[in-house]
């Protein structure tokens, strides 16, 4: 009788998790969209503040942001189960981007508006 | 002409108070992650709210008692119970993700981090709350809140492509993304189809001694109000859509939001940007921690209004402060606005049944509402989209937590 009243919430649980799982195909797309996106987010407050379009300080505060969700990335392909081919190639687009937001993250600091 | 100003004024500030933290952050959301595909949501928890809102005004005017009180009443304090529980607890974490965007639309301005801002804004909520009447509240806040139409206008200037938005008003399925999908049309429909509102506004009405004799202007001012608030969250969405989209950023924070008016403003965009979420957030904060301390003192029989002096409604006073210390104090723990906000957001959608279903119960009762009872087609509205709200909650809720 009480498992006739749990299957519902059994059936829900099972198609849950089944649905849950993302195949490695789909990881990798998911840390390609998530760095480029924190890549552009980058190359917009940079290019926002020579404008003089947003105040230093928070061009200062989102890079910074932006360089920690990077960190998180490589992370995060450091220690999840992708085919290797694919790892080595999202960790050196990541360096790229990295090394993007951190020349961006200088500038600002610096005050120099003549970045390029 | 008395009632055309009244519906006039009711228009206004509904379109001033409809965007608040969770519509912004959601709409903004859905336009960087899947262009115009979501507008549906949008329309579809417009027109629920359109529904609701017009009851709440309805029920208040024709049976002179606010939703908690006839809830109460009519089903008994046990049962009560469980949606005072629901909306305490959930006006908490609203009230948490609204405090954050006037927190963060401070930071925004002067680079101080947004934990530090958290007294204040909670302090000046209090201060309004405690000297205001409830005429300041709620038109003072929704009129400051007009500044949100600069999102119509920009827009506007964006030229979207109008019959891909027009397209959108239907429901398609994604192309990627299928959890995320889900689970952003769940905190839309969770952030317009908000309970708070409806316990504010029937209070309101109560506060504000309609009769009968407001039915038809409760109707106009629900329909144009909500349908214009409607079209500044389908702004917000479209702006996001053209200016987050085509470059691949996806918001994963509040400080990506604040780049959205830039391409079209420049630097005045992004100040306008930050007195938008600041002002909307703040009135947002008021109804809520107003919402909350109705909703108690309503289910408990104490004293309320919001026009009676803090001593003689004391343990209502007492519950909005408290409940504003407690949202400020999640804020100053650091959590991250936009988690709160998304969050609270489809907890709002998934608790919508608890909500609504009583609700539309007393709405068909000819002892509450006379000759003034729901018809069919209100009624179908209402628990479709609900129904729905609540399926697509249960499934991607998990899915998104399982999905990281």
């Amino acid at each position: 009788m009480r498992l006739r009243r749990c299957w519902p919430f059994a059936a829900w649980a099972l198609l849950v998790v089944a649905c849950g799982g993302k195949s490695p195909a789909e990881r990798v797309a998911e840390h390609d969209r998530t760095r480029a996106s924190w890549e552009q987010t980058a190359r917009f407050v940079g290019t926002a503040w020579e404008r003089g379009a947003v105040p230093a300080a928070y061009a200062r505060r989102t890079l910074a942001t932006t360089l920690e969700e990077l960190a998180k990335e490589d992370r995060a392909i450091a220690t999840e189960p992708l085919p290797e081919a694919e790892r080595l190639r999202l960790r050196r687009a990541l360096d790229r981007s990295r090394a993007l937001g951190q020349s961006l993250a200088s500038a600002v600091g610096a005050g120099s508006r003549s970045r390029k | 002409v008395k009632k055309i100003l009244e519906i006039a004024l009711g228009i206004v500030t509904s379109i001033g108070g409809f965007l608040e933290v969770g519509s912004l952050a959601t709409s903004a959301q859905a336009g960087a992650a899947f262009g115009y595909q979501l507008i549906w949501a949008v329309v579809l928890g417009t027109v629920c709210l359109i529904f609701l809102v017009e009851m709440s005004g309805r029920l208040a005017a024709v049976s002179k008692h606010t939703l908690a009180s006839a809830m109460r009443e009519r089903f008994g304090y046990p049962f009560f119970t469980v949606p005072l529980v629901a909306m305490t607890l959930l006006g908490l974490l609203v009230l948490a993700s609204e405090l954050g965007g006037v927190c963060l639309a401070f930071q925004l301005v002067t680079g101080v981090p947004f934990p530090w801002w958290a007294p204040l804004a909670a302090g000046g909520a209090w201060l309004l709350l405690w000297k205001g009447t409830f005429g300041v509240i709620e038109k003072g806040a929704s009129l400051l809140g007009l500044i949100t139409v600069v999102f119509v206008i920009a827009a506007w200037k964006l030229h979207p492509s109008w019959p891909s938005v027009a397209a959108s008003v239907l429901p398609s399925l994604p192309t990627h993304e299928n959890a995320r999908y889900g689970f952003i049309a769940v905190s839309i429909l969770g952030a317009s189809i908000a309970p708070y509102l409806l316990y504010f506004y029937s209070s309101g009405a109560v506060e504000d001694r309609w009769n009968e004799s407001d039915v038809p202007v409760n109707r106009v001012t629900a329909a144009l109000g909500m349908s214009f608030g409607g079209i500044l969250a389908i702004a917000v969405l479209i702006v996001s859509a053209l200016v987050f989209l085509p470059r691949g950023i996806r918001i994963d924070r509040f400080d990506q939001v604040a780049l959205i008016l830039i391409p079209v403003m420049g630097r005045a965009g992004f100040f306008l940007f930050a007195g938008a979420l600041g002002i909307a957030c703040f009135g947002a904060a008021l109804e809520v921690a107003l919402s909350v301390a109705y909703v108690m003192a309503q289910g408990f029989g104490w004293r309320w209004s919001e026009d009676a002096r803090p001593r003689d409604a004391a343990r209502f006073t007492l519950v909005y402060t408290v409940t504003l210390a407690g949202g400020a104090l999640i804020v100053l723990l650091g959590a991250d606005p936009l988690a709160i906000t998304l969050l609270s957001m489809a907890l709002t959608a998934a608790l919508l049944p608890i909500a609504i279903v009583p609700f539309l119960l007393l709405m068909n009762d000819p002892r509450y509402l006379r000759d003034h009872c729901n018809g069919w087609i209100g009624n179908i509205v209402v628990c479709g989209i609900v129904g729905l709200a609540f399926v697509l909650a249960i499934v991607s809720i998990p899915l998104e937590i399982l999905g990281g």
